[in-house]
Protein backbone atom coordinates (compact mmCIF):
# COMPACT_ATOMS: atom_id res chain seq x y z
CA UNK A 1 0.00 0.00 0.00
CA UNK A 2 2.96 2.52 0.44
CA UNK A 3 3.99 2.02 -2.68
CA UNK A 4 0.68 2.56 -4.19
CA UNK A 5 0.57 6.00 -2.11
CA UNK A 6 3.79 6.99 -3.13
CA UNK A 7 2.78 6.43 -6.98
CA UNK A 8 -0.41 8.23 -6.33
CA UNK A 9 1.26 11.51 -4.61
CA UNK A 10 4.24 11.31 -7.09
CA UNK A 11 1.97 11.57 -10.13
CA UNK A 12 -1.19 11.76 -9.54
CA UNK A 13 -0.69 15.28 -11.03
CA UNK A 14 0.76 14.58 -13.97
CA UNK A 15 -1.92 11.95 -14.78
CA UNK A 16 -4.69 14.62 -14.17
CA UNK A 17 -2.53 16.92 -17.09
CA UNK A 18 -2.26 13.83 -19.34
CA UNK A 19 -6.32 13.24 -19.26
CA UNK A 20 -7.17 17.02 -19.40
CA UNK A 21 -5.21 17.54 -22.55
CA UNK A 22 -7.34 14.76 -24.61
CA UNK A 23 -10.41 14.82 -22.49
CA UNK A 24 -13.68 17.13 -22.08
CA UNK A 25 -13.53 18.06 -18.17
CA UNK A 26 -16.34 16.13 -17.29
CA UNK A 27 -15.09 13.11 -17.50
CA UNK A 28 -11.38 14.13 -16.17
CA UNK A 29 -11.90 12.66 -12.46
CA UNK A 30 -13.65 9.40 -13.62
CA UNK A 31 -10.68 8.43 -15.96
CA UNK A 32 -8.09 9.65 -13.52
CA UNK A 33 -9.94 7.94 -10.49
CA UNK A 34 -10.32 4.67 -12.81
CA UNK A 35 -6.66 5.03 -13.53
CA UNK A 36 -5.49 4.61 -10.22
CA UNK A 37 -7.66 1.94 -9.14
CA UNK A 38 -6.34 -0.03 -11.78
CA UNK A 39 -3.09 1.10 -10.73
CA UNK A 40 -4.12 -0.80 -7.14
CA UNK A 41 -5.25 -3.78 -8.58
CA UNK A 42 -2.49 -4.47 -10.71
CA UNK A 43 0.25 -3.01 -8.33
CA UNK A 44 2.51 -6.01 -9.06
CA UNK A 45 2.66 -4.88 -12.82
CA UNK A 46 3.45 -1.21 -12.13
CA UNK A 47 7.29 -1.60 -13.90
CA UNK A 48 9.90 1.08 -11.58
CA UNK A 49 9.17 3.91 -13.71
CA UNK A 50 5.51 4.40 -13.66
CA UNK A 51 4.83 7.63 -15.01
CA UNK A 52 4.13 5.95 -18.86
CA UNK A 53 2.32 2.77 -17.77
CA UNK A 54 -0.02 5.38 -16.22
CA UNK A 55 -0.46 7.01 -18.83
CA UNK A 56 -0.51 3.74 -20.71
CA UNK A 57 -3.74 2.84 -18.40
CA UNK A 58 -5.50 6.42 -18.79
CA UNK A 59 -5.15 6.49 -22.43
CA UNK A 60 -6.54 2.93 -22.42
CA UNK A 61 -9.46 4.47 -19.89
CA UNK A 62 -9.92 7.08 -22.37
CA UNK A 63 -10.58 4.73 -25.39
CA UNK A 64 -13.03 3.00 -23.26
CA UNK A 65 -14.77 6.24 -22.05
CA UNK A 66 -15.07 7.57 -25.44
CA UNK A 67 -16.30 4.57 -26.59
CA UNK A 68 -19.48 4.35 -23.66
CA UNK A 69 -19.62 8.18 -25.38
CA UNK A 70 -20.15 7.35 -28.51
CA UNK A 71 -22.72 4.84 -27.83
CA UNK A 72 -24.64 7.34 -25.77
CA UNK A 73 -24.55 10.54 -27.81
CA UNK A 74 -21.97 9.84 -30.98
CA UNK A 75 -21.97 13.79 -31.73
CA UNK A 76 -20.48 14.62 -28.62
CA UNK A 77 -18.09 11.94 -29.01
CA UNK A 78 -17.05 13.11 -31.88
CA UNK A 79 -16.09 16.55 -30.86
CA UNK A 80 -16.04 16.45 -27.11
CA UNK A 81 -12.13 14.85 -26.14
CA UNK A 82 -9.81 16.69 -28.37
CA UNK A 83 -8.42 20.00 -26.77
CA UNK A 84 -5.99 21.02 -29.23
CA UNK A 85 -3.03 23.17 -29.17
CA UNK A 86 -3.90 26.62 -27.59
CA UNK A 87 -2.82 30.15 -28.70
CA UNK A 88 -1.50 29.35 -31.96
CA UNK A 89 -4.25 29.23 -34.88
CA UNK A 90 -2.06 27.97 -37.29
CA UNK A 91 -0.59 25.24 -34.97
CA UNK A 92 -3.94 24.34 -34.27
CA UNK A 93 -5.07 24.07 -38.06
CA UNK A 94 -1.90 22.10 -38.60
CA UNK A 95 -2.25 19.92 -35.76
CA UNK A 96 -5.82 18.94 -36.59
CA UNK A 97 -4.66 17.51 -40.08
CA UNK A 98 -2.51 14.79 -38.61
CA UNK A 99 -4.09 11.32 -38.02
CA UNK A 100 -4.65 10.54 -34.06
CA UNK A 101 -1.68 8.49 -34.21
CA UNK A 102 0.64 11.11 -35.49
CA UNK A 103 -0.89 13.71 -32.89
CA UNK A 104 -0.28 11.61 -29.71
CA UNK A 105 2.73 10.62 -30.43
CA UNK A 106 3.52 14.40 -30.87
CA UNK A 107 1.22 15.14 -27.91
CA UNK A 108 3.47 12.60 -25.79
CA UNK A 109 6.44 14.25 -26.47
CA UNK A 110 6.00 17.97 -26.89
CA UNK A 111 3.18 18.07 -23.54
CA UNK A 112 4.12 15.17 -21.38
CA UNK A 113 7.62 15.73 -22.32
CA UNK A 114 8.16 12.11 -22.70
CA UNK A 115 11.25 10.56 -23.99
CA UNK A 116 10.33 8.21 -27.07
CA UNK A 117 11.36 5.56 -24.97
CA UNK A 118 8.61 6.01 -22.65
CA UNK A 119 5.96 7.20 -25.48
CA UNK A 120 6.74 3.76 -26.49
CA UNK A 121 5.74 2.33 -23.25
CA UNK A 122 2.12 4.44 -23.50
CA UNK A 123 1.39 3.29 -27.10
CA UNK A 124 2.42 -0.16 -26.49
CA UNK A 125 5.01 -0.24 -29.32
CA UNK A 126 8.54 -0.68 -29.57
CA UNK A 127 11.11 1.65 -29.03
CA UNK A 128 12.04 1.58 -33.24
CA UNK A 129 8.19 1.58 -34.00
CA UNK A 130 7.93 4.96 -31.74
CA UNK A 131 10.73 6.30 -33.12
CA UNK A 132 10.04 6.35 -36.92
CA UNK A 133 6.20 7.12 -36.12
CA UNK A 134 7.47 10.29 -34.08
CA UNK A 135 10.02 11.56 -36.63
CA UNK A 136 6.95 10.89 -39.45
CA UNK A 137 4.40 12.93 -37.38
CA UNK A 138 7.11 15.47 -36.80
CA UNK A 139 8.02 15.60 -40.71
CA UNK A 140 4.19 15.85 -41.30
CA UNK A 141 3.47 18.54 -39.30
CA UNK A 142 6.31 20.38 -40.12
CA UNK A 143 4.50 19.99 -43.95
CA UNK A 144 1.84 20.47 -42.82
CA UNK A 145 2.35 23.86 -41.83
CA UNK A 146 4.07 24.87 -44.87
CA UNK A 147 1.25 23.57 -46.34
CA UNK A 148 -0.27 26.98 -47.52
CA UNK A 149 3.13 27.34 -49.27
CA UNK A 150 3.18 23.86 -50.55
CA UNK A 151 4.46 23.36 -54.14
CA UNK A 152 5.17 27.01 -54.31
CA UNK A 153 8.65 26.93 -52.66
CA UNK A 154 11.53 29.24 -53.72
CA UNK A 155 14.61 27.71 -53.34
CA UNK A 156 15.69 26.30 -57.00
CA UNK A 157 15.13 22.97 -57.74
CA UNK A 158 11.84 22.73 -55.99
CA UNK A 159 8.45 22.52 -56.99
CA UNK A 160 6.32 25.03 -57.42
CA UNK B 1 12.17 20.99 -37.40
CA UNK B 2 12.94 20.80 -33.64
CA UNK B 3 11.64 23.98 -33.66
CA UNK B 4 7.97 22.06 -34.41
CA UNK B 5 8.26 20.47 -31.43
CA UNK B 6 8.82 23.73 -28.97
CA UNK B 7 6.11 25.19 -30.79
CA UNK B 8 3.79 22.59 -30.05
CA UNK B 9 4.76 22.18 -26.25
CA UNK B 10 4.40 26.10 -26.38
CA UNK B 11 0.71 25.67 -26.84
CA UNK B 12 0.01 22.85 -24.20
CA UNK B 13 -3.44 23.34 -22.93
CA UNK B 14 -2.31 21.91 -19.64
CA UNK B 15 1.04 23.09 -19.34
CA UNK B 16 2.98 21.19 -16.46
CA UNK B 17 6.08 22.90 -17.06
CA UNK B 18 7.65 19.31 -18.15
CA UNK B 19 10.76 19.68 -20.09
CA UNK B 20 10.63 18.78 -23.30
CA UNK B 21 13.15 15.79 -24.43
CA UNK B 22 13.37 16.10 -27.93
CA UNK B 23 15.10 12.37 -29.25
CA UNK B 24 18.83 12.76 -29.98
CA UNK B 25 19.53 11.86 -32.95
CA UNK B 26 20.63 8.75 -34.04
CA UNK B 27 24.47 8.11 -34.62
CA UNK B 28 25.68 8.99 -37.75
CA UNK B 29 25.53 5.69 -39.67
CA UNK B 30 27.56 6.29 -42.85
CA UNK B 31 30.03 9.23 -42.01
CA UNK B 32 32.65 8.11 -43.95
CA UNK B 33 30.74 7.63 -47.06
CA UNK B 34 29.68 11.30 -46.20
CA UNK B 35 32.83 12.48 -46.26
CA UNK B 36 33.49 10.84 -49.86
CA UNK B 37 30.64 12.43 -51.29
CA UNK B 38 31.48 15.63 -50.55
CA UNK B 39 34.79 15.20 -52.20
CA UNK B 40 32.90 13.70 -55.22
CA UNK B 41 30.52 16.38 -55.69
CA UNK B 42 32.73 18.11 -58.32
CA UNK B 43 33.20 15.31 -60.44
CA UNK B 44 30.54 16.17 -63.40
CA UNK B 45 27.58 14.28 -63.66
CA UNK B 46 28.21 12.54 -66.60
CA UNK B 47 25.57 9.43 -65.74
CA UNK B 48 23.01 11.99 -66.89
CA UNK B 49 24.20 12.83 -70.17
CA UNK B 50 22.37 10.53 -72.15
CA UNK B 51 19.33 12.61 -71.27
CA UNK B 52 16.28 10.71 -73.30
CA UNK B 53 14.46 12.59 -75.76
CA UNK B 54 10.85 11.46 -74.76
CA UNK B 55 8.08 13.48 -73.45
CA UNK B 56 8.88 12.79 -69.81
CA UNK B 57 12.41 12.72 -69.83
CA UNK B 58 12.93 9.75 -67.84
CA UNK B 59 12.97 6.01 -69.02
CA UNK B 60 9.66 4.89 -67.27
CA UNK B 61 7.30 6.14 -69.91
CA UNK B 62 4.23 4.74 -67.53
CA UNK B 63 0.74 4.51 -68.69
CA UNK B 64 -1.62 6.91 -70.06
CA UNK B 65 -3.86 7.65 -67.46
CA UNK B 66 -6.96 10.35 -67.42
CA UNK B 67 -6.20 13.40 -65.24
CA UNK B 68 -9.60 13.10 -63.87
CA UNK B 69 -8.60 9.50 -62.42
CA UNK B 70 -5.52 10.93 -60.54
CA UNK B 71 -6.16 12.34 -56.80
CA UNK B 72 -9.91 12.04 -56.97
CA UNK B 73 -11.90 13.86 -54.86
CA UNK B 74 -8.71 16.29 -53.70
CA UNK B 75 -10.63 19.63 -55.07
CA UNK B 76 -7.61 21.85 -54.27
CA UNK B 77 -5.16 20.06 -55.98
CA UNK B 78 -7.59 19.57 -58.81
CA UNK B 79 -7.79 23.31 -59.20
CA UNK B 80 -3.97 23.50 -59.03
CA UNK B 81 -3.52 21.06 -62.10
CA UNK B 82 -5.58 23.66 -64.00
CA UNK B 83 -3.59 26.14 -62.56
CA UNK B 84 -0.55 24.59 -63.80
CA UNK B 85 -1.88 23.75 -67.66
CA UNK B 86 -1.90 20.30 -66.99
CA UNK B 87 -3.76 18.40 -70.01
CA UNK B 88 -6.24 15.89 -69.92
CA UNK B 89 -3.57 12.74 -69.25
CA UNK B 90 -0.96 11.94 -67.14
CA UNK B 91 1.39 8.75 -66.86
CA UNK B 92 1.39 6.79 -64.07
CA UNK B 93 4.90 5.46 -63.64
CA UNK B 94 3.99 3.04 -61.02
CA UNK B 95 3.52 2.68 -57.07
CA UNK B 96 5.75 2.05 -54.34
CA UNK B 97 5.02 1.19 -50.79
CA UNK B 98 1.56 2.23 -51.35
CA UNK B 99 2.06 5.53 -53.03
CA UNK B 100 1.44 5.83 -56.53
CA UNK B 101 3.40 8.57 -58.88
CA UNK B 102 1.87 10.37 -61.65
CA UNK B 103 3.85 12.58 -63.95
CA UNK B 104 2.84 14.75 -67.46
CA UNK B 105 4.60 17.83 -68.46
CA UNK B 106 1.91 20.86 -68.67
CA UNK B 107 1.36 22.75 -71.42
CA UNK B 108 4.58 24.99 -70.42
CA UNK B 109 6.69 21.97 -70.54
CA UNK B 110 7.31 21.97 -67.32
CA UNK B 111 7.66 18.43 -65.06
CA UNK B 112 4.49 17.72 -63.15
CA UNK B 113 4.52 15.37 -60.57
CA UNK B 114 1.32 13.94 -58.72
CA UNK B 115 1.30 10.99 -55.54
CA UNK B 116 -1.57 9.25 -54.15
CA UNK B 117 -0.92 7.58 -51.14
CA UNK B 118 -3.71 5.35 -51.46
CA UNK B 119 -4.01 4.31 -47.77
CA UNK B 120 -3.61 7.61 -46.38
CA UNK B 121 -5.96 10.65 -46.59
CA UNK B 122 -3.43 13.22 -46.28
CA UNK B 123 -0.41 11.93 -48.05
CA UNK B 124 -1.23 13.04 -51.45
CA UNK B 125 0.39 16.36 -53.47
CA UNK B 126 0.54 17.73 -56.81
CA UNK B 127 3.30 19.96 -58.32
CA UNK B 128 5.39 21.20 -61.40
CA UNK B 129 8.95 22.31 -61.18
CA UNK B 130 9.08 25.77 -62.97
CA UNK B 131 12.79 26.33 -62.80
CA UNK B 132 14.81 27.17 -65.96
CA UNK B 133 17.05 23.99 -65.17
CA UNK B 134 14.01 22.09 -63.78
CA UNK B 135 13.42 17.82 -63.47
CA UNK B 136 15.33 16.16 -65.00
CA UNK B 137 18.81 18.07 -65.44
CA UNK B 138 22.18 17.50 -64.54
CA UNK B 139 21.15 19.41 -61.55
CA UNK B 140 17.68 18.24 -60.52
CA UNK B 141 18.21 14.76 -60.84
CA UNK B 142 15.69 13.60 -58.00
CA UNK B 143 12.68 15.49 -57.55
CA UNK B 144 11.23 15.47 -53.91
CA UNK B 145 7.78 15.36 -53.12
CA UNK B 146 7.00 17.63 -51.58
CA UNK B 147 9.13 19.90 -52.11
CA UNK B 148 9.95 20.35 -48.21
CA UNK B 149 11.99 17.41 -48.71
CA UNK B 150 11.52 15.37 -45.22
CA UNK B 151 9.63 12.46 -47.33
CA UNK B 152 12.18 10.83 -49.18
CA UNK B 153 10.03 9.78 -51.91
CA UNK B 154 9.26 10.79 -55.63
CA UNK B 155 11.40 10.87 -58.68
CA UNK B 156 15.16 10.37 -60.27
CA UNK B 157 16.76 10.92 -63.64
CA UNK B 158 17.93 8.12 -65.49
CA UNK B 159 21.13 6.75 -64.05
CA UNK B 160 20.42 7.53 -60.44
CA UNK B 161 19.72 4.51 -58.66
CA UNK B 162 19.87 5.69 -55.20
CA UNK B 163 18.98 8.38 -53.31
CA UNK B 164 20.08 10.09 -50.02
CA UNK B 165 19.44 12.68 -47.53
CA UNK B 166 21.99 14.54 -45.45
CA UNK B 167 21.67 16.76 -43.09
CA UNK B 168 23.96 19.92 -42.44
CA UNK B 169 27.29 17.82 -41.14
CA UNK B 170 26.91 15.93 -44.19
CA UNK B 171 25.66 12.77 -42.68
CA UNK B 172 22.96 10.38 -44.49
CA UNK B 173 20.13 10.88 -42.36
CA UNK B 174 18.13 8.48 -45.05
CA UNK B 175 18.64 6.99 -47.89
CA UNK B 176 16.50 4.63 -50.76
CA UNK B 177 16.69 2.54 -53.64
CA UNK B 178 15.44 3.77 -57.25
CA UNK B 179 13.71 1.60 -58.93
CA UNK B 180 11.76 2.61 -62.16
CA UNK B 181 12.71 6.45 -61.77
CA UNK B 182 10.37 6.31 -58.58
CA UNK B 183 11.81 5.98 -54.70
CA UNK B 184 9.41 6.17 -51.56
CA UNK B 185 10.97 5.11 -48.37
CA UNK B 186 9.29 3.68 -45.50
CA UNK B 187 11.89 4.80 -42.94
CA UNK B 188 11.94 8.56 -40.77
CA UNK B 189 15.21 10.51 -41.58
CA UNK B 190 17.57 10.42 -38.56
CA UNK B 191 17.77 13.53 -38.55
CA UNK B 192 17.08 16.96 -40.18
CA UNK B 193 17.65 16.54 -44.13
CA UNK B 194 19.49 19.78 -45.47
CA UNK B 195 20.35 18.57 -49.03
CA UNK B 196 19.64 15.64 -51.07
CA UNK B 197 22.05 13.61 -53.21
CA UNK B 198 21.57 11.29 -56.12
CA UNK B 199 23.94 8.50 -56.78
CA UNK B 200 24.54 5.89 -59.47
CA UNK B 201 24.72 2.07 -59.34
CA UNK B 202 28.85 2.59 -58.83
CA UNK B 203 28.13 4.55 -55.34
CA UNK B 204 29.47 7.82 -57.40
CA UNK B 205 27.75 10.96 -56.71
CA UNK B 206 25.74 12.58 -59.78
CA UNK B 207 23.95 15.35 -57.87
CA UNK B 208 23.80 17.37 -54.80
CA UNK B 209 21.89 19.93 -54.20
CA UNK B 210 20.23 21.80 -50.81
CA UNK B 211 16.82 21.77 -49.73
CA UNK B 212 14.25 24.42 -48.67
CA UNK B 213 13.46 23.86 -45.01
CA UNK B 214 10.14 24.12 -43.23
CA UNK B 215 9.21 27.42 -42.00
CA UNK B 216 9.30 26.21 -38.37
CA UNK B 217 12.63 24.94 -38.55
Amino acid sequence: MQQFEQIYAGHRDAVRAYVRRRAPEDVVDDVVAETFVVCLRRIQDVPGEPLPWLYAVARKTLANERRKLARRAPAYAETAGEPEPVGDGVLAAAFALLSERDREVLRLVAWEGLSLGQAATVLDCSAVACRVRYHRAKARLAARLEAAASFRPEPEGALR
Amino acid sequence: MTDVIARLAAANPVPTGAAVHEPARLPARRIAVAAVLVAAVAVPAVAFAGRLADALGISNGGTTVSTSEVLPGQSGLDQAMQELKVGGTMQYLGTLNGTSFYATRNADGHFCLAIDHTAMQYDKGFGCDLNADGFPSSTVQALVFPPVAHFLQGVAADGVATVELLDADGNVVESTPVTDNLFESDAAPTGTPASIVTLDATGTVTSRRPLPQPSGS
